[in-house]
């Protein structure tokens, strides 16, 4: 650390991530002299992103060094994103321990570096409605949210107009249309879908393209994507959303940016005679030297476990428990998206047709399940992801035959039209999904590793059960023929949807945040990650994240601004 | 250079090039091309002994033979399969692979009284088609494969994994994906339905 560096601060923003990127671009514009604390290193885009690298440029041909992902990254290698071009970009497995019980995986998927997963993620972007807002309400699970559809939108609408979403409108209450830059095309054969479903279900089960963090045309000094295909492995054009491209730039722009990497936060600590927070304790990650930096607001957004991790490991004699964890709730109700069960096929038909070009995007079927009937096995429902495509050469070694002419033919033609479809589903909080620090095990930089307790229970088992089903019935609406459903079995983790450490409440008793993602207990923290989630929905989370940390900044900006934290 | 001036030129290699049956006569610089990506590959190979790697060599070129688009061989699948055995696979997936291996060439010499690489061509294509004609046609669920791995070895299974990872192997190496396959690393723009 340098002399010169301040240790001061308006604001500390925990974590570079899609949350911490965010706020450091929102408080920052709004006048705060903020410090943004990444744990892991600095990435540069020159040397860093991968996309255009051809398999044949690598050592393993994309096949990567299973021994030294199996050896380093047992975890992390699940996700096929940690791929032989970017594992770089997942954490190692033992300089990040953490543990569950043996009969219970829970895969906790992380990216430590500037931008954290907004280098990696899925791209995918819904809005949520009231069907999600009003369901712990409506159906007396866990506690009702603390906001509704009205509170958000108008910060939807921002992030939005902001990141560039591109996207179709389709005037569906359970999936608000967003402020859409042009959609990417459904190819001939999701088209096909489409209209099929459309016959068989009208507006109930509806296809449409996925909605995207992905410029389909120029937009804010960035360039519209060039349908490279492998987002997950970096972007010099910056056409997906990242921190990186996107809110990092903004908010350097304003020249009230501290940008510190290898910044690993401990603690938050606390001022027991102001009653507030007054800075965080950090370990370097290079020295493994100890510092304290000061501010007057702190915003934990170093993801959903992470930041609870972070709250569990700042005791005091006002919180033993925690900081702001009177409630016991800190930690508690840990959810996950269910997903890779559905179905897919063989689409006869349309063989003098084909794409160009790498969408990096598929189609999306809202919820359709528990939207006006109900459904006799589950609450609440699910999505669907899926996409069409026709196999080059991949197909080979499931196709039968040998010789000059199966090579030319793998050369030269392509498979049928195969569908995918699987569901992204709801996952209900419960009390009994919950981490806690590990008594003994610790970190590299010397934190306390995690102790994670998470299984899917009933409901979600029904739920990822439906989903093959309806699958399939939209592939025979189609005309699909060889449907084939699964259910990949996935652990609860793997969806790196992982959230509701810190829920949000009315009440401080059965909750950690408030509705401004307000520590109900400390006014001046905020945590505005996956944490703060009080029920999952299923929608891809990550534009509800931006949308409420925009929102938390806002406030607290106004707070600070009238003295009030 | 003639046929004859290179094999004369390359007798101090012939030892290491078992297959040599199985080359073509014809085309003398093809002939040529594959002889030398052959001796290179061969002199690397750190995993594979001579006898696997003759075997897999004759089934991958059988495979992906050379025609007027290079075949397997001159594509380095076998060296590109050696350096994946040598230092990516797990141990277990390597064992597996090697028995697979074996388990072919105990099936050849169960039905011709000889390994793959001595039988007579007839012979070599008519084993390669049945195992191929026992080849899955959909990818094993998670389940199924651990479920398999418990099973012993047999030369379908051995064949199936093979054909995957020649079929990876040759379709991943630069002379292919760089000269043979048509997709632009760049596309600039994405139309969802185009005339093949």
């Amino acid at each position: 650390m340098s002399t010169s560096e301040p240790i001061e601060y308006d604001a500390i923003v925990v974590g570079s991530g899609i949350s911490g990127g965010w706020a450091a671009k929102e408080l920052t514009e709004r006048g705060l002299r903020t410090l943004l604390l990444e744990a892991g290193p600095p990435i540069v885009p020159e040397r860093d992103y991968v996309e255009h690298v051809q398999a044949y440029s690598l050592r393993y041909h994309g096949y990567g060094n299973l021994r030294q992902l199996h050896e380093q990254q047992p975890i992390q290698s699940q996700t096929g994103a940690c791929d032989e071009w970017v594992s770089k970009f997942f954490v190692n497995d033992h300089d990040n321990p953490y543990r569950n019980d043996a009969d219970k995986p829970f895969l906790w998927i992380r990216g430590r570096h500037v931008g954290g997963r907004s280098l990696m993620w899925g791209r995918q972007v819904y809005r949520w409605s009231d069907l999600d807002f009003e369901a712990n309400a409506r159906d007396g699970v866990a506690v009702d949210w603390p906001i509704r559809y009205a509170d958000i939108a108008p910060w939807y609408s921002h992030v939005e107009r902001f990141i560039g979403v591109s996207g179709q409108q389709e005037r569906l209450a359970q999936l608000p249309d967003g402020e859409f830059i042009a959609p990417m095309q459904l190819n001939c054969a999701e088209l096909k879908v489409r209209d099929a479903m459309q016959q068989h279900w009208g507006r109930e089960r509806v296809l449409t393209i996925g909605r995207v963090a992905i410029l389909t045309q120029p937009h804010l000094g960035r360039a519209a994507c060039h349908y490279c295909g492998p987002c997950w492995r970096g972007c010099i054009t910056r056409s997906y959303f990242s921190s990186n491209g996107v809110t990092l730039p903004a908010a350097q722009a304003t020249g009230r940016l501290t940008l510190r990497p290898n910044s690993v936060v401990a603690e938050v600590l606390y001022d027991e005679r102001r009653a507030r927070a007054s800075g965080v304790r950090v370990v370097d990650a290079d020295s493994m030297r100890s510092l304290e930096f000061k501010a007057r607001v702190i915003f934990l957004c170093a993801s959903a476990l992470e930041s609870a991790r972070i709250l569990l490991n700042s005791k005091s004699g006002r919180f033993p428990a925690g900081l702001a964890n009177s409630s016991g709730e800190l930690g508690r109700n840990v959810m996950d998206h269910p997903f890779g069960a559905g179905a897919e096929g063989t689409l006869p038909g349309m063989e003098e047709h084909k794409t160009f070009g790498n969408r990096p995007n598929g189609f999306y079927v809202p919820r359709f399940r528990n939207v006006r009937d109900r459904h006799p096995k589950f609450i609440r429902g699910y999505g669907f992801q899926g996409g069409a495509s026709r196999e080059g050469w991949q197909r080979g070694a499931r196709t039968r035959g040998f010789g000059a002419q199966f090579k030319q033919a793998l050369l030269r033609d392509l498979g049928p039209w195969r569908v995918g479809i699987g569901g992204w589903g709801e996952c209900l909080p419960r009390p009994d999904n919950f981490i806690a620090l590990h008594p003994t095990l610790k970190d590299k930089w010397g934190v306390p590793a995690l102790n994670i307790h998470c299984t899917f229970g009933p409901n979600e088992r029904e739920i990822l059960k439906d989903m093959q089903v309806t699958a399939a019935e939209c592939l025979e609406a189609a005309g699909a023929r060889d449907i084939r459903t699964f259910d990949e079995d996935y652990a609860p983790g793997l969806c790196i949807h992982e959230m509701g450490t810190a829920r949000m409440g009315w009440d401080p008793k059965t909750s950690v945040l408030n509705r401004w993602n307000q520590a109900h207990e400390v006014p001046n923290l905020f945590v505005t990650d996956g944490a703060c989630m009080t029920s999952s929905a299923n929608q891809n989370p990550s534009i509800t994240y931006m949308a409420l940390t925009a929102r938390a900044c806002h406030y607290a900006v106004e707070q600070l601004k009238r003295r009030e934290l | 250079m003639d046929r004859r001036q290179f094999l004369e030129a390359i007798a101090g290699i012939s030892s290491i090039v078992p297959a040599l049956a199985l080359l073509p006569a014809t085309d003398p610089g093809a002939f040529a091309a594959t002889l030398h990506a052959r001796a290179q590959s061969t002199g690397a190979l750190r995993t594979l002994n001579p006898a696997q790697d003759a075997t897999l060599d004759a089934i991958a070129e059988m495979l992906l033979p050379q025609s007027d688009t290079v075949g397997a061989r001159a594509a380095g699948v076998n060296r590109f399969i050696d350096l994946l055995l040598s230092e990516s696979m797990l141990e277990a997936d390597r064992e597996r692979f090697l028995e697979g291996l074996a388990a072919i060439d105990a099936r050849s010499q169960s039905l011709y009284g000889a390994a793959l690489v001595a039988a007579r061509r007839p012979d070599q294509e008519a084993l390669i088609g049945a195992l191929d004609a026992q080849l899955p046609l959909n990818a094993p669920t998670a389940a199924e494969r651990a479920a398999l791995e418990r099973q012993p070895m047999t030369a379908e299974r051995g064949y199936a994994t093979l054909k995957q990872l020649v079929v990876f192997a040759y379709f991943t190496s630069e002379p292919v994906a760089k000269g043979l396959i048509d997709a632009p690393v760049i596309p600039g723009r994405y139309d969802g339905c185009v005339h093949v």
